[in-house]
């Protein structure tokens, strides 16, 4: 009820109220509500296959790189299917020892009966009882004993003996005692073989949809009703409504560029290779070949993840409703932990790179010193009496294309991927030379230059007018963090979590 | 017209008929989302995406009711979000007062046109503006307008009773200005 009159009239009055709407707003309707669903643009499929490519690649890699392994899991794979055949072969001797014995029982009670028939249909029985599954199984323990002779009968009643046998079984025993227990031992085994497949037909019955579920799948999942869409429908159709690709106000976003801050904290290690980390004992920063050396081979320290954050600025702008494009500059961290002697502060030579076969390094050094050779002024011995900590300070150009994968606006999903530029600005880690046994820092054993491949996931949450985007980062060094090759190639790998705030994108 | 006819055209995909039903609301719409903007730009944008909401969910209007009002309804719904997501907006809709203001049985002579009278609405601060629209022209209740603005039903008695009696003030400045000839107001 309205307070008076008042509002009466102000009704009435705009029940009047008219305007003409330009021909463009017909048009964007007509554009909007006509459209087909575009299939995803190109430049997804192009990221999607790189990725699949990329893990594909390295799964290959990891798979093949070291066949002594592959080797030591086939044997591996042997000795286990083989103990499962010993284990079978024991259950099958044990049930074998019982049948005899079942056999002697019957033959004191009827005479008539042949050894080899009663064996043959008490084995039968036995196996009955087994259902289909394991049957096969046993069938296969079966040919791995297949030098055993009384193994072979056992086959050859299971393939072709099943009703002739029991048929043979009830006519030669003829009314003794003995046919009638091995009669209904084998139907009972016989019924509850049926009754295990019965069982098993019901189970998989089970997992198919039943007529309430087929009804409420069947069934038309909206309801026409009378009443207009109020807030509710209008709310699940803002989702749809962001697709009105023609708006101008949409427009106007899609083609800006907007800035965000990033940040992101986690764990940073060096590894071998992408899923390889502990497990690899050599995995010293910078190991030396000592293929052709006679040095002590001395074993580097393990290297364990460390912290590491990143933080910077990025731009980003739409290329399409759901694909964005961002480029940025961050500011990267990474850190290890290796555990090393008592610390030197005295001048000494290091050998920084693989050693001639003909040189010995005990001898006096030539002057000037080798390539191979360098001076440093600081060392540690090996040891694990001493945590130190490797740190890597890195610029870094991130190139990331981002894949709204949900249609939501509020809650997006996004995913994120590409390539990261970055130059190693400073590092203290240090290098192992086996040969005089020390650790040593050197940064010109290192390549400047990374080029990392980035994954994240991550989901947007609005806050006021601001984007705040959070998830799981993964980094990998696609080049190696050392300059030259070594046995064992080592890369740079992030883990974390990352953060994106974009101020003004709702 | 028959409506009913006309949505199934639609909901069949006929590009005349929806055409023509599009022609033959589009005029009084837009008098509905011009009231709840402050630009006939805004209002068109409004307009725009408050018939394709309403293509979109044809097949929820089932022809008993009148289409017209459901229309309305959509394009009323669709002004309010479009209010509630544009910057330019947000600060005219934070509804802080709470105070009760007491309504005024006030009932001014309307010789104002409907544009005039419009106009008038739309000078109002935003959360005026929704709200008087909404009580008064839509006719929702209080508790219905807090729950969609997400406001207490006293701030909205609060703020209506606020836009109503700053409009009947400007209702009866103009009624004087247009008898004596002036036009305070453009």
């Amino acid at each position: 009820m309205h307070e008076n009159e008042f509002e009466k009239k102000i009704q009435e009055k705009m029940e009047e109220l008219q305007f003409s709407p330009s021909d463009a707003v017909w048009e964007h309707v007509n554009k909007d509500i006509n459209k087909e669903k575009k299939p995803r643009g190109p430049v997804f499929w192009l990221f999607f296959l790189f990725g699949l490519a990329l893990l594909g690649g390295v799964y290959f890699f990891e798979v093949n790189k070291n066949p002594k392994t592959a080797i030591a899991t086939v044997r591996q794979q042997k000795q286990t299917r083989n103990r499962q055949d010993e284990r079978l072969l024991s259950k099958n001797k044990q049930r074998m020892n019982e049948t005899k014995k079942e056999n002697d029982d019957l033959k004191k009670s009827s005479g008539d009966i042949t050894k080899s028939r009663v064996e043959e249909g008490n084995v039968k029985s036995s196996q009955a009882v087994e259902n289909k599954d394991q049957k096969k199984t046993y069938v296969q323990s079966k040919q791995s004993t297949s030098n055993i002779s009384k193994g072979k009968r056992i086959k050859a009643s299971i393939a072709s003996k099943s009703g002739k046998e029991k048929r043979s079984i009830n006519g030669t025993m003829g009314n003794n005692k003995g046919k009638s227990s091995l009669t209904e031992k084998y139907a009972y085994a016989e019924k509850s073989s049926e009754a295990i497949i019965e069982n098993n037909k019901q189970s998989i019955n089970k997992t198919e949809i039943r007529p309430d579920q087929k009804n409420a799948i069947d069934s038309p999942v909206t309801k026409r009703t009378n009443a207009p869409p109020d807030d509710k429908p209008i709310k699940k159709d803002s989702a749809a409504d962001t697709k009105t690709a023609l708006n101008k106000k949409q427009q106007k976003k899609i083609s800006t560029w907007k800035i965000g801050i990033s940040g992101g904290a986690g764990i940073s290690n060096i590894n071998q290779s992408l899923f390889k980390s502990t497990y690899v004992n050599n995995t010293s920063a910078y190991t030396f070949n000592t293929a052709g050396s006679t040095g002590n081979n001395a074993s580097p320290s393990p290297i364990n993840s460390g912290a590491s954050y990143m933080a910077g600025v990025f731009v980003n702008r739409h290329l399409s409703r759901r694909v964005l494009f961002s480029v940025g500059l961050n500011y990267h961290y990474y850190s290890t932990k290796i555990y090393t002697g008592s610390t030197v502060d005295s001048m000494r030579y290091v050998y920084t790179a693989p050693v001639p076969s003909s040189a010995v390094p005990s001898t006096p050094l030539p002057n000037p010193l080798p390539s191979y050779v360098s001076v440093v002024n600081t060392y540690y011995h090996s040891g694990n009496t001493n945590p130190y900590t490797n740190h890597y300070h890195l610029i870094e150009l991130p190139l990331y294309m981002d894949f709204q994968l949900n249609k939501s606006q509020k809650l997006p999903l996004i995913w994120e991927a590409g390539l990261s530029f970055s130059y190693l600005m400073k590092s203290d880690a240090l290098h192992f030379d086996p040969v005089t046994d020390v650790y040593y820092k050197n940064s010109s054993l290192f390549n400047k230059t990374q080029l990392n491949g980035a994954s994240v996931i991550m989901f947007g949450v609005p806050i006021h007018k601001n984007m705040l985007r959070l998830g799981p980062q993964f980094q990998y060094g696609l080049t190696g963090i050392l300059k030259k090759s070594t046995s064992n190639p080592e890369h740079i790998f992030y883990g974390g979590l990352k953060l994106d705030f974009v101020p003004g994108e709702k | 017209m028959d409506y009913f006819k006309l949505v199934n055209d639609c909901l069949k995909g006929d590009g005349s008929a929806q055409r023509e039903l599009y022609a033959h609301f589009a005029n009084a719409m837009l008098g509905v989302c011009y009231r709840y903007t402050k630009s006939l730009q805004d209002a068109e944008d409004v307009l725009q995406e408050g018939f394709v909401k309403v293509f979109k969910n044809l097949h929820q209007y089932k022809g008993t009711g009148e289409l017209g009002a459901w229309i309305r309804k959509v394009m009323v719904n669709t002004a309010i979000n479009y209010l509630k997501s544009e910057s330019r907006y947000q600060y005219d809709l934070s509804f802080a007062d709470n105070s009760l203001h007491p309504v005024s049985d006030e009932n001014p002579e309307l010789i104002l046109n409907a544009k005039e009278l419009a106009d008038l609405i739309r000078q109002l601060p935003a959360g005026y503006q929704t709200i008087f629209n909404m009580h008064a022209i839509e006719g929702y209740s209080h508790v219905e307008i807090g729950k969609i603005l997400g406001i207490n039903e006293g701030t909205s008695r609060s703020q209506y009773a606020r836009a109503r009696a700053l409009l009947i003030s400007w209702i009866t400045k103009n009624s004087v200005d247009n008898k004596t000839g002036k036009y305070a107001r453009k």
